[in-house]
């Protein structure tokens, strides 16, 4: 019977329009027994499609098609040799620029049937590739004569893209995406034949009856091709040079860490690092340990992140930084002798030291050993509705037009006058989204193999021209490579930062002996929720509930940043009371002790599957799948097999339904992404080494937070903090800044990074040449040492770093001063024109002195930093709120239940669905005074969320709640000041 | 000789047009869209319409949303055309040193008039009022001593009135206008006056030679002259002739279907040619321009190696200029055509052409012939057919 060999999906980009897994169940279901994948020079889908064909009960043949110049042929894998020859070619087409498809498949075709219908490729490969087949189709048999005289046997083809008539259109629009152009204008040859379909075996039959021999090829082919791309062993990073095996390696570094941790080892201590290196040992992981470790030592600061955190030999190492056996951080969440999967050590890094790192990685092992992971990037819906619109000529105003209209009406569909091309443009749209577009680079996945990588699998070059992997991690994961991920984290800069900081100003924290964790002023910062710039815990969802719960230590923290949880809302509120000392009683004794410690209430991700065992009988490999479920995208049917099986486990031990119900509405509030309790405990130190020093040195600490590009807000909100915290905010200066912001007791002052429109080129000049030559000291002297462009001047003046220079003239002054003495400067540059460079020196230094800065210099101020130095922004709308009368955001805590008006700046906001599906949204706004949390319900969202479009100042009236113990006005109605 | 230039300016000026032909709609918001498009956009606007907030360019949705019931009028380029023909004949009137910029404005140079028509404030003054009694069309007009002024002056009291600013009055009228109306002050521009503290055209023309090249670039002198009312280039007149023959299809719904763009710059290459062929002239360049669906515009621009009035030949080269021009992948609102640097022809046979030439001159000829009979309709290229479907 014919088998399709020449497949293409979605993966081969902007070009297929099915997914791998459409086709296997379509090939299925026309009666195939095996089907291939062939996407154009990659090997993207490899994995769903293999996944797929198993689901469908038919056979996977892995190829690719590749083209390269005039050339084209399909490459099948027979075995596991020709899959290694077929990586090492798909590699070398997307990295080599020299590459040629003769030359490639003439060098080495063990393993591989070529199928080829380039003439000149066949005559090149005769009687190099053993099986060499001619590609004949139902629409062309140009290649027979050829391949006839040459004696290369036939093999029957069709291009298979599609599945109906309909998937043509949207082929048209996939192409005109890729060559930016429009469907009107695109060429045929840069199409699939329409009939591209995938049709079935009579349909071959009839097709291809004039060709028996051919037929009979493409069914030995399909025969002979039986790699199948499945799991073949885990791949570890080469083992440590200098003669030691891996394991006694790793046992050393582990004891001698452990003494530095511990000091001398207990017996619980020993006993527990046994344990774990037996497990390490028995399942071969540790090289991938040594790797981590290695990579790890080489950084200053760093986290460990996931279940990894619960090992002690991963502490030992240094690898994580909380001590498992203090906070009772069970290793077998991490690594156990059942568990098939890989281990997985995430540790995160500063994240303006992580390029530099992964850099020495490659260096260490080799730039053939080493790889990046891909991620794909799929088209969303904003992506797909934008550029199938795109395609379609339309110009980017009207695009942006539909989407805020789409956006306002707050619901699905259409609105009904949209017209017939909108309608057909969203039509296809839906169809886009969710298809792949291109690959990109996996924020912090790197896999180190023994081999060269390209012969496990499909490389390619990223924009930085590190090798990446053809896989995205799931991709990688089935090919049993073990990924490290190297992830950047900017509070692990920020703790450096206000460290380095701090030691400029003399000021040591011995990195051994400091403890945050039982710092009083610490615990209470953190228990008053005043925590913004604090790491992980200064969203405002925190913030409230730090304020609730009015709890500030570890162990309690350890709680909140796991419990958090977009799904989790209704068990927060019930955990609050209970906290409180609302009266609870377990939902079931089994679960007593599991959940003892976060008060009934189910926190951690292990606590899903500890309940999975305890109340429905899972065993420990079932409970883990349904813990994993929970996080992938792809969940709502696993979801369900396992919600059966978990209703029937509990319902046989005896648990009531109602309990049921309960339990499972609980797990599934770890929809989407939840975190283990070792992970938590590992982010909560590094939350509890900022929370201390944002408590003891507020402005180092701040200068580093906003050095470091903030985190949850913007620049400006840390400002209006750092003045609520009582610093003062000396404006960007060019004698007195540095590049970053800098903290000395009660002052912070902006660095030059913070001004927009300063070319770094001439910011690195001012600092060198200041360092080299002193303070600046008139604008000729600016001028002639730091070589600044026009724009650096406007830059530079608008943002005030001239104040102190000019003795504070008006700013409009003090640029026409810069303005003349660069003119002046070019002018006596010009060759000829002797050295008289300060002949205009002297009247410079403008008088008088200016009094306050006008509403003008603000408004350029604040253009150029994002925020004023000396004001809160509202200061820029002064005229439009003077008369308004009003409430300060510091007085609302005396307003509790009373209407009032208040003005706000929105700092952040976050929207969610209630439980009905419906949209509302948290804002939290600013005054002058004060940051405070509104909430918009879905009713006043409707009418209100559009007004709220800007940054800029609303008038804002509601009712001043107190919502378990933190404050939250329930917003009645939004303006502009100005508005009526 | 002191100069005396008029700027004549009509506000909005196709709703102006659209006014005069119909005196109901005076006073009424209405605008001027393509009739029936999809997504289309206004043209125009009214004067009422506008202060209504309303305009030129709006989504006629957002339009009708704003207004509802709004009154929406089809485009007539050809009316537009022949009103601002017009107004430019009761000029010529006047003077012969006209410049035609379009869009309702229209400079006169009438330096040394003054024995012809009188006083020059008299002079703009009538010139004004022929217009509104014989074309119905009631401009703004400025009167200066060069057309930087005069146009300035026209800002200054749009959409209604008529200002004189004398010889040597100038600076006084300009000290205290706003920057933002010098010719070439743009946005950018004007946030950089704005950072040094200049607000006002004085502040500006005050400035010195080294200060204004140091504050505003190398045009900087150039600008604060203009501040000061300096400017003495002529008005750039053009004959109609120079300015080439020009045709233009505005398409009921936007596209980016190149077969449909084809046709219908067929079809006004067919026009254009008609046009030139009874002028008695041969182009020797085409250019062609496009508007897209967000207003922006590009052109092409193809030379004839030898100049021409045969329609397969303009219109090759008008092929070659479209797509030149079109480098965007967005929607074409209007196409046009210029059939420019005419020359007159000399159209007797050439005795050595090859045969073709020679027949796709005879069939040129019976296909003009059939038009000046029926209309420029009555026969089109096979290909320009769907667009007229």
């Amino acid at each position: 019977m014919f088998i399709h060999l020449h497949t293409r999906s979605c993966f081969s980009l902007l070009y297929g329009v099915r997914r791998p897994d459409e086709l296997a169940e379509a090939a299925a279901s026309l009666g195939y027994r095996a089907l291939a994948l062939t996407d154009i020079n990659n090997l993207y889908g490899m994995h769903d499609f293999a996944e797929a064909c198993g689901r469908h009960g038919i056979r996977p043949i892995i190829g690719v098609e590749l083209v390269s110049g005039n050339c084209r042929a399909l490459l099948l894998a027979r075995d596991r040799r020709g899959f290694s020859r077929l990586t090492r070619i798909t590699s070398a087409r997307k990295r080599d620029p020299s590459f040629g498809l003769a030359a490639a498949l003439a060098e080495g075709s063990d393993g591989l049937t070529v199928i080829s219908d380039t003439p000149k490729l066949l005559g090149r490969l005769k009687g190099r590739v053993e099986e060499l087949y001619a590609m004949v189709t139902p629409a062309s048999r140009r290649v027979e004569r050829e391949a006839r005289r040459l004696g290369i046997p036939l093999a029957a083809c069709a291009e298979a893209c599609f599945l109906s008539d309909e998937d043509w259109r949207l082929h048209r629009v996939l192409r005109a995406i890729a060559g930016r152009t429009t469907v009107s204008s695109l060429k045929d040859e840069e199409l699939a034949p329409r009939r591209a379909l995938l049709f079935g075996p009579d349909e071959a039959a009839r097709l291809f009856a004039g060709l028996p021999d051919a037929l009979e090829n493409t069914e030995r082919i399909a025969a002979s091709c039986a790699y199948d791309g499945g799991f073949q062993g885990f791949v570890f990073p080469p083992p440590p040079v200098g003669g030691l095996a891996p394991s006694e390696a790793l046992r050393r570094a582990a004891i001698e860490g452990a003494e530095r941790r511990y000091g001398e080892l207990s017996e619980s201590v020993m006993e527990r690092l046994e344990y774990e290196l037996s497990i390490i040992e028995a399942k071969g992981f540790s090289s991938y340990f040594l790797a981590v470790a290695g990579i790890v030592s080489r950084s200053s600061l760093t986290c460990g992140r996931g279940s990894a955190a619960a090992s002690m030999v991963a502490y030992s190492l240094g690898i994580t930084n909380v001590d498992p056996l203090r906070h009772g951080l069970y290793f077998e969440r991490f690594l156990n002798p059942e568990r098939r999967d890989p281990p997985d050590i995430d540790v995160d890094f500063a994240w303006d030291e992580r390029d530099a790192l992964i850099e020495s990685v490659f260096r260490e092992y080799g730039p053939d050993r080493v790889a990046r992971v891909s991620t794909m990037v799929h088209f969303q819906g904003r992506s797909a509705l934008r550029e199938a619109a795109r395609a379609h000529g339309i110009p980017d105003d009207e695009i942006g037009a539909v989407e805020r209209r789409l956006m306002a009406q707050n619901a699905p569909g259409l609105p009904a006058d949209i017209g017939a091309t909108w309608e057909e443009i969203a039509r296809l749209a839906r169809r886009i989204r969710g298809l792949p577009r291109h690959t990109s680079v996996h924020v912090g996945g790197i896999v180190i193999a023994p081999d060269p990588i390209d012969e496990l699998a499909p490389l390619e070059t990223a924009n930085d021209g590190s090798p990446l992997l053809g896989w995205d991690k799931d991709g990688v994961e089935r090919a049993g490579l073990v990924k490290i991920d190297l992830l950047g984290n900017r509070s692990l800069a920020v703790v450096r930062d206000t460290l380095a900081n701090l030691d400029d100003n003399d000021i040591r924290i011995d990195p051994l002996s400091w403890d945050p964790l039982n710092d009083e002023e610490t615990r209470s910062l953190l228990a008053r929720g005043e925590s913004m710039g604090v790491f992980y815990v200064e969203s405002p969802a925190m913030r409230q509930l730090q304020k609730k719960t009015a709890r500030g230590d570890f162990e309690h923290l350890i709680i909140h940043s796991s419990i958090i949880r977009p799904a989790a809302n209704r068990f927060i509120a019930e955990y609050v009371s209970r906290l409180k000392g609302k009266p609870h009683k377990p939902l079931h004794p089994r679960l007593d002790r599991i959940l003892a410690e976060t008060y009934g209430i189910m926190c951690y991700q292990e606590d899903v599957s500890k309940v999975a065992v305890a109340l429905a009988g899972f065993s420990d490999a079932d409970a883990d799948g349904l813990r994993r479920v929970l996080s992938k995208k792809d969940r709502e049917q696993r979801l369900n097999a396992y919600r059966e099986r978990f209703y029937e486990g509990a319902l046989r031990l005896g648990v009531e339904r109602e309990a049921i119900d309960e339990i499972w509405s609980m797990i599934r509030s770890f929809d989407g992404y939840s975190f283990c309790k070792a992970h938590s405990a590992s982010y909560a130190m590094v939350s509890f080494q900022s929370a201390y020093l944002k408590a003891h040195h507020p402005a180092e600490f701040m200068a580093a937070v906003l050095s470091n590009g903030g985190g949850y807000y913007t620049s400006g909100s840390y400002i209006s903090e750092a003045r609520r915290m009582g610093l003062s905010v000396l404006g960007p200066d060019v004698n007195a800044s540095a590049l970053r912001y800098l903290g000395r007791g009660r002052e912070l002052r902006v660095g030059l990074m913070a001004i927009s429109g300063l070319s770094s080129a001439a910011l690195d000049r001012i600092l060198e040449a200041r360092a080299r030559g002193g303070p600046f000291v008139s604008p000729g002297d600016f001028v002639e040492r730091a070589s600044p462009g026009e724009g650096d001047l406007l830059a530079l003046c608008g943002a005030g770093a001239f104040d102190g220079l000019f003795g504070g003239a008006r700013r409009s002054l003090q640029l026409r001063a810069m303005l003349r003495a660069l003119a002046e400067h070019g002018a006596a540059s010009m060759p000829g024109e002797g050295p008289a460079l300060f002949a205009n020196e002297a009247p410079w230094r403008i008088s008088p002195r200016r009094g306050p800065l006008s509403g003008e210099e603000l408004q350029v101020e604040f253009e150029r930093l994002g925020f004023l130095c000396e004001h809160h922004p509202l200061e820029l709308w002064g005229e439009a709120l003077a008369g308004l009368s009003r409430s300060m955001g510091r007085e609302l805590p005396g307003l509790i239940g009373r209407r009032v008006r208040v003005v706000g700046w929105p700092v952040a906001r976050k929207g969610v669905l209630t439980s009905r599906g419906e949209a509302m949204e948290f804002v939290s706004f600013e005054d002058e005074t004060a940051i405070y949390e509104t909430v918009l319900f879905p009713e006043e969202y409707r009418s209100l969320s559009r007004v709220l479009d800007g940054v800029r100042p609303y008038v804002i009236e509601g009712i001043v709640e107190d919502d378990q113990g933190a404050l939250s006005l329930t917003v009645k109605s939004i303006r502009c000041p100005g508005d009526s | 000789m002191e100069r005396q230039v008029i700027h004549l300016n009509v506000a909005h000026f196709m709703a102006a047009v659209e006014e005069a032909l119909d005196p109901s709609l005076k006073g009424r918001p209405f605008v001027i869209a393509p009739e029936g498009a999809e997504r289309a956009v206004a043209v125009e606007v009214s004067r009422a319409a506008f202060s209504e907030g309303l305009r030129r360019g709006m989504p006629l949705a957002k339009a009708r949303a704003a207004l509802p019931g709004l009154k929406v009028l089809p485009v007539r380029e050809a009316l537009y055309r022949r009103a601002g023909a017009a107004l430019f004949e009761i000029a010529s009137g006047f003077s012969p040193l006209l410049e035609s910029p379009g869009g309702g404005h229209l400079f006169v140079d009438i330096t040394g008039t003054r024995r012809l028509f009188g006083h020059p404030v008299d002079c703009a003054a009538r010139l004004r009022e022929e217009a509104v009694r014989r074309a119905g069309l009631r401009p703004v007009a400025g009167l200066a001593v060069n057309r930087l002024v005069s146009k300035i002056g026209t800002r200054v009291v749009k959409p209604d009135g008529f200002v004189v600013i004398g010889p040597g009055d100038e600076p006084g009228f300009l000290r205290h206008q706003q920057v933002s109306l010098v010719p070439g002050v743009g946005e950018k521009l004007l946030g950089r006056l704005g950072l040094l503290g200049i607000r006002e055209m004085g502040e500006l023309a005050s400035l010195s030679d080294s200060d204004a090249s140091a504050f505003l670039g190398r045009h900087g002198p150039v600008l604060r002259d203009r501040a000061r009312g300096i400017d003495s280039a002529p008005l750039s007149v053009h004959r109609a002739e120079e300015r080439g023959i020009r045709a233009s299809h505005l398409f009921d719904t936007d596209t980016s279907d190149t077969d449909e763009i084809e046709a219908a710059l067929r079809v006004i290459v067919e026009d254009a040619g008609v046009a030139l062929r009874s002028d008695g002239l041969a182009a020797r360049a085409v250019e062609v321009g496009l508007s897209y669906s967000d207003r922006l515009r590009a052109r092409g621009f193809a030379a004839l190696s030898a100049p021409t009035w045969r329609d397969a030949e303009l219109f090759r080269a008008a092929r070659t200029a479209l797509y030149r021009a079109m480098t965007r992948r967005v929607r074409v609102r209007r196409v046009a055509v210029a059939l420019l640097r005419p020359i007159h022809a000399e159209r007797q046979a050439e005795l050595f052409a090859p045969p073709e030439a020679a027949k796709e001159e005879a069939l040129q000829a019976a296909l003009d012939s059939i038009r000046s009979r029926y209309g420029r309709g009555a026969v089109r290229t096979a290909s320009a057919m769907n667009l007229l479907a």
